[in-house]
């Protein structure tokens, strides 16, 4: 009944220490190099603490220029070295990159392959091609957020008004989990998102298979739940392509039924969840700017909530 | 300790007043409900170090709550919007009404005791500064009574702060109460760069300063330098929410980093500003049980002084994700640095004190330890966040969270506790448990490690903070339990810490007199407060006065020989100094007991709250009322010209005329203050400037002739009050009033074609133009009062320290025109289009 | 005295040693990987035996009487065990407040705390182990109007889920 396995509940999905992505594995070797030197100037200064605790032999002003001048500065000079190299190393090879432009919503994230040709719009969930260079366009439409795969990348900020730009390549294939990494409001806890990482071959037949029309309904309960859809205004703010292509203040649900979480990475995708999420978004996600639909009957919240999962 | 007898602390005081009865009635402190109108720097000081602390029980309270939330996932103990709040004011009341009010307040109290001076040197404005910190604190505290609690995280990023994304008066309690304490800080940094500057004992020349005060003096500039850059981003911000003009509006031309630049101008400093008092207190506790003097002084100043510059220019390494150029991110990692050297030089001069003698390992001993421990610890941490890659990974993840906690708690809470082990008896006359102390100092420095030592491993898990609640099983589960634990453990020993605190008051063992065996000046009296400081001024002779100078410890304190012995004339009264050579070159007047400061406070207060209530007649009519209880204030009679016999240093002017005098320092205090302020405002109009050049032109263009006519009437003010210094002269007053009224409504008039509400670049333009506007009105005033004294026959006319600091303010409101005017004029002039 | 100060090194050595020891097992059982959970798994293991065995005495007669009542809510060769992730799979948290379920606090549907004390499911069927298991498989079949989605729920799951719904209120 789950078609994917989410990357909820999934350990070290979110995890620097668990580096899937040039970024990640370069910053991990980076950060492993920190904590070795840090630890070995730690126990140095603490041993020369011990030593003059346990002496009285008097103090030489030549301790001040080498513990606290020269080796300092040693250690720094290496330290921004080895920095800016990692710097550029991570920086370097987005000439090619594919564009993918994300951005923030209070507390969701819209997602548009090929921007610079055929935009083509998804959300919450964002497909990479395996060790294919990939740059986010990143900007917001309300507040601060930023944008963070601690399994792929470091984070960037995406700041209403500007576009910050972050290449990443990703290293294995796999689903790995994002979250907003700057306070953003009410439900900053609750937006994250999914990366799933598949070949290059998937990746392009991915946004090919996007822009097609979103699936038929087959049955006379999933046109029941469309009629809903449509009848309960949904597509105002939300589009169905083929069906309703103007709502764009919330995420495309064009193929929401194939996502494996639900209300931005946070609840595994299916029939109940979407049910209770439009019943009580508000409980769910204070503070989203979708209202809770708990003017719906039963019926029509379960039709809603099938053809929701059925498009695929 | 000595041999001097231990007696009760309360036995005391009536002893001393027999034998010296008019010295005890001048210096004493009121009685009964009167006490609130004292403004003696002991009262003062310890009303600061009692709210702070009460402050940091609550703010810690707050953080138990946090932890109790994270103790497992999904977890329904807060909801989000209440744990918003929580850690929102956690920091808030850490950052703004613990950690530097507290500090203030140790400064308060100790510095004129070292330094041998019988009270700040502006005692009313020390008083007003609490009340302003009390009542600020009490405002922002109480948005929780109103549910209206601020949510946004301490440092309040726009747009989320602002008036569409945060309704309610929420932003409003904070900003207004925060911006209000603020005004506490730098009040006090003024007060404390006067006090250490102009008013130390005969003889303590700068290098024979205790190390306290070097620490202090370089804070206390930060405070001046780095403070006004967030009164000004609260202002802005307040005004957007409020008014509407849209400084940080990209719509609008405006930019959200530009608050955060303004902020972590601000915040930046803000961590060296509470770690350098800690270190101070360190670096003068730890002679002590070593029993030698400090190691290497001349190189910890250095490495102080040179920490106050560094740390003003880092800031931006808070904002590493935020998309800052290469360039920008490669500069500002290296400078950030290049900190670490002083950090290093102070560390290795304390091990080389160690190295001196053989330490004794007294409970506020083991808190240096502790803080040595920690310290250095997120001082490594924090060096690795400033490499670029690692930060992006680090960043607003629970790694940071983990190194903010080692350096603050490591950095100032650690060695704050020590300093009241090793400072209470001071308070108090008695002595806090060694027993007691070494329970909370391991209760502490376990649970700190088992808490905050963990969240580095779960920040590099990916978990970003501020989140109210996780998932389960991503790794964080047992991580955030096992650092709930270790908040209890903390607080445990906090507990303690409390329970002796209070405990002592009773049951402490009566401390005598120098109970530490200290070497500076301070425990010269026996350790009680008699409510005044020195029957006589001595003569300092070197920087721990008390071992190198046998008699002042065999002689009975109040007995000892020193300048302006007892208080013959009734008044209250300090030796005032060179402030780099520390000869004696005048008495200084100080005030007696007043309401003033309380009535001023309470008008801001009252002025404050009216705002936030939307009751802007209520609010204008106190700030009146405030302004007119600031000229009360200002109105009292001058002394200068009068001169007396001071004993061994001969006879001294009273209130030299003189630009080292105590009110010149102050005045050039406060311009720093002003100056930093007008720099802040004139950084956010170019910052805007460059990111959106496009709406220079929309912004509307300034009268360039009105904007000339200010400026040169700005010079024409600098001209007439420097050549007027001299001399007491009613027109030249009255003159100076009209030229500043006509410059500042020139330059008013000059912003006639633009419209506020319609550019962000043409709001801070308004906005600075309304400020410099401002100083004029504030120099217009100072000439009406000084002209008003004048006609009323108050002035002689050898008393021209008034003419001499307007001169001086008048030099850098003539600056600002100048500047001002040329800002307005440069789209004219081509110099930026 | 003189035998207490002699006992004093080795005290301090048997508390030394005990503080090592437990940091380093709460050290390995909070930082160990899933694959690497020694610790962890050895306390999973202990905490479902004694649950069994808690779960075993509870549903006994205690004076050789079978007890009706809380043998009809047994649902046969369920684990209910298993309930807890079953219902964060399906969703179940997102309508229904649930003791024991992470993430369970919708108030969409009716809480289910004691639910085993329940008469009837919905207000439509009356509980027990059968009716609630197909009532999980599919509600409207029962209920036409009501809110409540068929989730296609397995046989299998819905009678773990169901065997952990009525446990609640009566040993759980």
């Amino acid at each position: 009944m789950i078609d994917e396995e989410s990357t909820l509940g999934q350990f070290g999905s979110q995890s620097a220490l668990d580096a899937a992505g040039l970024g990640a594995e370069l910053t991990l070797t980076l950060t492993t190099a920190l904590h070795v030197a840090g630890a070995l100037i730690f126990l140095s200064v603490m041993g020369a603490l011990a030593w003059a605790w346990f002496r009285t032999t008097g103090a030489r002003t030549w301790w001040i220029w080498a513990g606290g001048v020269a080796i300092p500065a040693g250690a720094l000079v290496i330290l921004v070295v080895g920095s800016t190299l990692t710097l550029a190393a991570i920086r370097a090879g987005g000439e090619n990159a594919t564009i993918i432009d994300v951005r923030g919503y209070q507390f969701w994230w819209d997602v548009t392959y090929d921007p610079t040709g055929d935009p083509v719009r998804d959300g919450n969930e964002i497909f990479l091609p395996l060790g294919e260079p990939v740059t986010f366009r990143l900007t917001s439409e309300d507040v601060i957020h930023s944008f963070w795969i601690p399994s792929i990348s470091g984070k960037m900020d995406m700041i209403p008004g500007r576009v910050n730009e972050l290449t990443v390549t990703a290293n294995e294939l796999g689903r790995f989990r994002g979250q907003c990494a700057e306070f953003c409001g009410l439900s900053h806890p609750l937006m994250a998102f999914e990366v799933v990482v598949v070949t290059p071959e998937e990746f392009r037949a991915f946004v090919a298979d996007l822009r097609n029309e979103a699936r038929d309904p087959d049955t006379i309960a999933l046109r029941q739940g469309r009629d809903v859809f449509m009848n309960a205004g949904c597509a105002a703010c939300h589009a169905i392509r083929g069906e309703a292509e103007g709502g764009v203040l919330g995420p495309d649900l064009s193929r929401v039924g194939a996502r494996a979480s639900l209300g931005a990475g946070m609840w595994p995708m299916n029939v109940g969840n979407l049910a209770g999420w439009i019943a009580d978004v508000q409980d769910m996600k204070p503070g989203a700017n979708m209202p809770s639909y708990n003017h719906l009957t039963g019926p029509e919240l379960r039709a809603v909530a099938h053809y929701l999962d059925s498009l695929k | 300790m000595t041999d001097a007898t231990i007696t009760e602390p309360h036995e005391q005081g009536p002893i001393l007043e027999e034998r010296h009865p008019t010295y005890e009635e001048v210096w004493a402190t009121p009685k009964g409900w009167r006490k609130l109108s004292s403004v003696s720097h002991r009262v003062v000081g310890k009303r600061f170090i009692v709210t702070g602390l009460i402050f940091f029980l609550i703010a810690g309270f707050l953080a138990l709550l946090v932890r109790t939330q994270l103790i497992v996932p999904n977890n329904t103990f807060l909801d989000a919007e209440t744990y918003n709040q929580v850690f929102t004011m956690h920091g808030t009341l850490m950052m703004f009404l613990f950690a530097i009010p507290i500090l203030e307040g140790f400064a308060v109290y100790l510095l004129p005791l070292m330094l041998g001076a019988r009270d700040m040197v502006f005692p009313r404005l020390g008083a007003f500064g609490y009340w302003c910190y009390l009542f600020g604190g009490i405002i922002v505290l109480s948005s929780f009574l109103f549910d209206a609690a601020p949510d946004g995280g301490w440092f309040m990023y726009t747009p989320l702060s602002t008036r569409e994304y945060t309704e309610g008066l929420s932003a409003d309690f904070w900003l207004i109460g925060v911006t209000f304490a603020e005004i506490a800080s730098v009040t006090a940094a003024v007060e404390i760069i006067a006090t250490i500057l102009c008013t130390r004992a005969p003889g303590m020349s700068l290098t024979k300063m205790p190390i306290f005060g070097w620490y202090m003096l370089v804070t206390a500039f930060m405070i001046a330098i780095g403070f006004p850059p967030l009164i000004i981003g609260s202002l802005l911000l307040e005004a957007e929410r409020v008014i509407g003009l849209p400084f940080f509006d990209p719509a609008m031309g405006g930019d959200p980093l530009l608050w955060q630049h303004l902020f972590w101008l601000f915040g930046h400093p803000e961590v060296y500003i509470i770690f350098l008092p800690a270190a101070g207190m360190v670096a003068t506790m730890l002679p002590t049980f070593v029993r030698q003097p400090l190691f290497s002084y001349g190189f910890v100043v250095a490495a102080v002084v040179t920490m106050g510059f560094i740390s003003f220019g880092l800031w931006a390494h808070h904002m590493f994700s935020t998309g800052l150029p290469t360039i920008s991110l490669s500069l500002f990692s290296a400078a950030s640095t290049v900190v670490t050297i002083p950090t290093g030089v102070q560390i290795f001069a304390l091990i080389g004190t160690l190295a001196l003698g053989r330490a004794q390992l007294k409970v506020p001993m083991l808190f240096i330890l502790g803080f040595l421990f920690i310290f250095v610890m997120g001082g490594l941490t924090g060096v690795m966040l400033a490499a670029v890659p690692f930060n992006w990974q680090a960043h607003d993840s629970y790694f940071v969270v983990a190194h903010l906690h080692y350096v603050l708690i490591g950095g100032m809470v650690f060695p704050l506790i020590g300093a009241f082990y090793y400072w209470t008896p001071h308070f108090t006359g008695r002595m806090m448990s060694e027993r007691l102390g070494k329970w909370a100092f391991w209760l502490m420095f376990s649970g700190f490690h088992i808490t905050f030592f963990l969240m580095h491993i779960t920040g590099l898990r990916g978990m970003p903070r501020r989140i109210a609640t996780y998932p389960e099983g991503l790794g964080w589960d047992r991580l955030n339990m096992l650092s709930t634990l270790g908040s209890y453990i903390f607080a445990a020993g906090i507990l303690i810490f409390m329970l002796d605190f209070i405990r002592h008051r009773w049951t402490g063992t009566p401390a005598g007199r120098d109970p530490w065996g200290a070497g500076t000046l301070e425990w010269l009296y026996p350790a009680v407060a008699p409510g005044h400081n020195f029957h006589a001024i001595p003569r300092v002779t070197s920087r721990e006065p008390l071992w190198d100078d046998p008699r002042l410890l065999e002689a009975e304190a109040h007995e000892i020989d020193g300048s302006l012995r007892g208080a013959p004339r009734g008044r209250r009264e300090t030796i005032g100094c060179h402030p780099v050579t520390g000869e004696p070159h005048q008495i200084i007047r100080l005030p007696h007991p007043t309401f003033i400061p309380l009535w001023a406070g309470v008008g801001v207060a009252v002025a404050a709250v009216a705002l936030l209530a939307g009751a802007y007649l209520v609010a204008a009519a106190a700030a009146v009322a405030t302004l007119v209880i600031f000229c009360i204030w200002a109105w009292e009679p001058s002394f200068t010209g009068e001169t007396h016999n001071s004993g061994p240093d001969g006879v001294l002017p009273v209130n030299a005329v003189s630009r080292v005098s105590h009110t010149h320092v102050a005045i050039v205090g406060t311009l720093l203050i002003i100056g930093s302020l007008f720099a802040s405002l004139c950084f956010a109009v170019l910052y805007l400037w460059n990111v959106w050049p496009s709406f220079t032109t929309t912004a509307g263009l300034a009268d360039p002739i009105f904007a000339a006519a200010a400026a040169v009437l700005g010079l024409g003010l600098a001209v007439l009050c420097e050549l007027g210094k001299a001399r007491t002269n009613v027109l030249a007053d009255m003159l100076c009033v009209l030229i500043s009224l006509g410059a500042g409504a020139a330059l008013l008039w000059s912003m006639q074609a633009t419209d506020p509400l319609a550019s962000a670049l043409g709001a801070t333009l308004t906005v600075t133009v309304v400020f410099v506007a401002i100083h004029c009105g504030i120099l217009a005033l100072w000439s009406a009062i000084m002209g008003a004294r004048k006609l009323a026959g108050q002035v002689s006319a050898e008393q021209t320290l008034p003419e001499l600091n307007r001169a001086t303010y008048a030099k850098v409101t003539g600056a600002m025109l100048v500047i001002m005017a040329l800002l307005l004029c440069a789209p004219q002039l081509g110099v930026l289009s | 005295m003189a035998e207490a100060s002699g006992m004093r090194p080795l005290r301090l050595a048997v508390s030394a040693f005990v503080v090592v020891v437990a940091g380093g097992l709460v050290a390995l059982w909070a930082l160990a990987t899933p694959r690497q959970d020694v610790v962890g798994q050895a306390v999973s293991w202990v905490d479902v035996r004694w649950t069994m065995l808690r779960d075993w005495y509870n549903s006994q007669p205690l004076d050789g009487e079978v007890e009706w009542e809380t043998a009809q809510l047994q649902v046969r060769g369920a684990v209910a065990a298993r309930g807890p992730a079953l219902m964060i799979e399906y969703g179940c948290g997102s309508c229904h407040i649930i003791p024991g379920v992470s993430g369970a606090k919708g108030t969409v549907g009716p809480s289910l705390t004691r639910f085993g004390e329940r008469a009837y499911i919905a207000g439509i069927l009356p509980n027990g182990p059968g009716t609630l298991t197909n009532w999980l498989i599919d509600p409207p079949l029962y209920a036409p109007e009501t809110a409540m989605p068929d989730m296609g729920v397995s046989d299998e799951d819905a009678e773990d889920m169901a065997a952990y719904l009525l446990a609640l209120g009566h040993y759980r």
